[in-house]
């Protein structure tokens, strides 16, 4: 028998699931591990004032823009924010995902109706082409760009579009469309601790060292 | 909640409602006649139940009694007919709604006024 | 049974006037899932329709899809024996058992030679014949003889068209389906667990109308009726919309009528035509009853990870996955600092100290 979707979908959700989950897990933990083990060098000086504290409140404080760079850009934060947002809401608030984040997790919580979702979707991916265009006709931009950073907008503009054409039942049939949905998530959650995109989970460490670091100098994050 | 259910009931039983009007519509503009096969689409028994009360009864009743039993009837709305069959090789009851003057099965069919000319003519000789 | 004679014939022996012939014809419409403007196609084609003979071959199967086909209400199973098609062989419906019975489908094969229809249910096991036998003879060698001189085959229940229970996991007789073992002949795929009565007969009404087989989907299955999903043919589908949706059988949104796919609804990906044709003379489908559907006309649907599961959930248990990726992420880390420190303690011994007196 030939391959066909129900049997793509069935692999995406058994097999295909099972080791993109594995990936995932192994990655992430491979690249927080290494890096926390790192370690720092002592830091003979006294310090000035507390650095954990100052450290934790640099992870929040930065998910605002800094005063003065917004005036400067704001299409590129407005842009940057609502994609992150909406990705967000996209993944932990649409019922089918809560109902697959529950086998994981073994808990749920409540949904947004699906209408939310859906305008969410449209406004996710139109700032995702703003940020596309942004990044390909700013002179600055385009020249810090490599293939790289093309890349992982590509395999995280995917899940969105799938999952919008698949909700919508168009172009492919429903079937095909979710089983490539699925695997395009799974593509995603594979290459996501080994591409830039880990800073999804790098960022916070990241915020962590500097705001501790010069907290510990006195410096009020 | 239970206002809930209802929506959903009128939910199946008013796209068909809309059908119903355009072809009307058709029928008074073109002379042009529509069927809806009403066992082709997903309904339940109560939304064909509200949809059969909603369209009511009206002036016309026939019966046709070939290979099972069929009732005709037209609607309040003039142009408008039910058709139910249950016909002799099914125990299904299945219902149209037709749009056009008059229901085309009703008409006497060539082969069978043939048929009966040949039967009156051996009665008279 | 004679080949030559038509269903207009046999119409017209009980009695039955052209009018009566038109509202057959129009009924047959609705049986064949085709508008009703194709009324007069069908009744040009059923004036010259004759009666197919059908040989009904069943292998390992439960008698599920015959219990179906015998509580088919249009047309009704005594019209569809006797109207219909001239059903030759079927060895739970027919009066001949034994030799009686293999002599009569050897003699519709001999009569009715490349004209007909050949109905399989049941998968057929590969992996020993002595798996399956009927009057000593294995199921593949039978399907393989019948099938020789059949015009069409049409594999009735997702075993014949697609393997079914015998193949699920782990598939201890080896089952394939139809399809696996026939090649070159044309094969129409009705699944379903049991397939619906009337999308049964009403593949078999629309050869004995066209003499074609119809439109078929990549499945092998008939546009016709399983051209739609469950799904978009649903009756709680404003609720999916709305996301309303039933938490177990027996809440307030169970109660009310919601959508069932966290409960584990395959509607959106199984296409049949239960929403529409319903069960049990039209009263109703499983999901009107208050069941999800559980996907039997698609392949594999034993092995889709549990009926209850909802159709985003990830089939696999997740816990022994995790807590090999977290051992084996811990173990490669800490090999990977380990590594990384000696480099560091290496490059360090390998570093001396310069003096000005080297510098001499």
């Amino acid at each position: 028998m030939n391959i066909d979707s129900i049997t793509l979908l069935n692999w995406a959700r058994g097999s295909g699931f099972e080791w993109a989950l594995a990936i995932f897990i192994f990655g992430t933990l491979y690249r927080v591990l290494t890096l926390l083990m790192l370690g720092r060098k002592r830091n003979l000086a006294p310090a000035k004032s507390a650095e954990t504290s100052a450290g934790v409140r640099t992870v929040f404080r930065r998910f605002a823009p800094a005063k003065g760079l917004f005036s400067k850009a704001p299409l590129l934060h407005i842009a940057g924010i609502t994609f992150h947002l909406g990705f967000f809401l996209i993944l932990f608030f649409y019922t089918p995902h809560i109902e697959a984040l529950k086998t994981v997790l073994g808990f749920s919580w409540p949904a947004l109706p699906n209408s939310v979702i859906t305008a969410t979707t449209v406004v996710t991916m139109i700032a995702m082409i703003t940020l596309l265009i942004y990044r390909i006709t700013d002179p600055v931009r385009r020249f810090i760009s490599d293939g790289h950073d093309y890349f992982i907008w590509v395999i995280s503009f995917l899940p969105l579009l799938t999952g919008y054409l698949a909700f919508n039942h168009a172009l492919l049939p429903y079937t095909l469309m979710l089983a490539l949905h699925i695997l395009s998530v799974e593509l995603l959650m594979v290459l996501l601790p080994f591409t830039r995109l880990g800073h999804f989970i790098a960022i916070f460490f990241a915020r962590f060292y500097s705001g501790s670091d010069i907290g510990r100098k006195g410096v009020s994050s | 909640m239970n206002s809930a259910v209802k929506v959903c009931t009128h939910q199946n039983a008013i796209p068909i409602l809309h059908e119903i009007k355009h072809a009307l519509l058709k029928l008074a503009e073109n002379n042009q006649a529509t069927t809806i096969d009403l066992s082709s689409l997903p309904m339940t028994s109560q939304d064909t139940e509200q949809l059969l009360s909603t369209l009511g009864k009206g002036e016309v009743n026939v019966t046709l009694t070939s290979a099972g039993e069929s009732t005709f009837w037209e609607t309040q709305f003039p142009g408008v007919w039910v058709t139910q069959h249950q016909p002799h090789f099914s125990s299904k009851q299945l219902t149209y709604i037709e749009i056009c003057l008059f229901p085309s099965l009703l008409m006497a069919q060539q082969a069978d006024i043939t048929d009966g000319l040949n039967r009156l003519q051996e009665i008279m000789s | 049974m004679s080949k030559q004679y038509t269903l207009m014939d046999h119409l017209q022996g009980q009695g039955i006037t052209r009018r009566g012939f038109l509202k057959f014809c129009s009924i047959t419409a609705t049986m064949l899932a085709l508008p009703p403007s194709l009324i007069p196609q069908i009744a040009k084609a059923l004036e010259s329709a004759k009666r197919p003979s059908v040989i009904w071959l069943s292998f390992q199967e439960c008698t599920g899809c015959t219990e179906s086909i015998t509580r088919s209400h249009a047309p009704t199973i005594e019209s569809l024996i006797f109207d219909f098609i001239s059903l030759d062989y079927h060895h739970t419906l027919q009066a001949a058992s034994g030799h009686a019975a293999e002599a009569a489908r050897e003699q519709a094969m001999k009569d009715n030679e490349d004209q007909y229809i050949l109905v399989v249910d049941g998968s057929i096991p590969t992996g020993n014949p002595g798996f399956s036998t009927i009057a000593g003879i294995d199921n593949k060698q039978m399907l393989i003889d019948t099938a020789k001189h059949a015009a069409a085959i049409v594999a009735v229940g997702t075993c014949a068209t697609y393997g079914g229970l015998p193949h699920a996991d782990p598939n201890p007789t080896n089952a394939v389906a139809v399809s696996d073992i026939i090649k070159d002949k044309p094969i129409i795929n009705v699944p379903g667990c049991p397939p619906i009565p009337i999308v049964m007969t009403g593949v078999l009404a629309h050869f004995l109308t066209f003499g074609t087989i119809p439109d078929l989907d990549d499945l092998g299955r008939p546009k016709m009726f399983y051209g739609n999903s469950i799904h978009d043919r649903c009756y709680r589908r404003p609720f999916y919309e709305k996301g309303l949706f039933a938490e177990t059988f027996d809440d307030e949104g169970a109660k009310a009528g919601w959508c069932l796919f966290k409960l584990g609804c395959k509607g959106p990906t199984t296409y049949n035509a239960c929403a529409t044709a319903k069960w049990n003379e039209g009263t109703s489908f499983p999901i009107e009853a208050g069941a999800p559907c559980i996907g039997c006309s698609q392949p594999d649907f034993w092995d889709n990870g549990g009926f209850y599961n909802a159709l985003s959930q990830p089939t696999i248990s997740i816990g022994e996955t995790a807590a090999a990726a977290i051992a084996a992420g811990a173990v490669a880390s800490v090999a990977a600092s380990a590594i990384h420190k000696s480099a560091k303690a290496k490059a360090a011994k390998k570093h001396h100290t310069v003096t000005t007196d080297d510098m001499e």
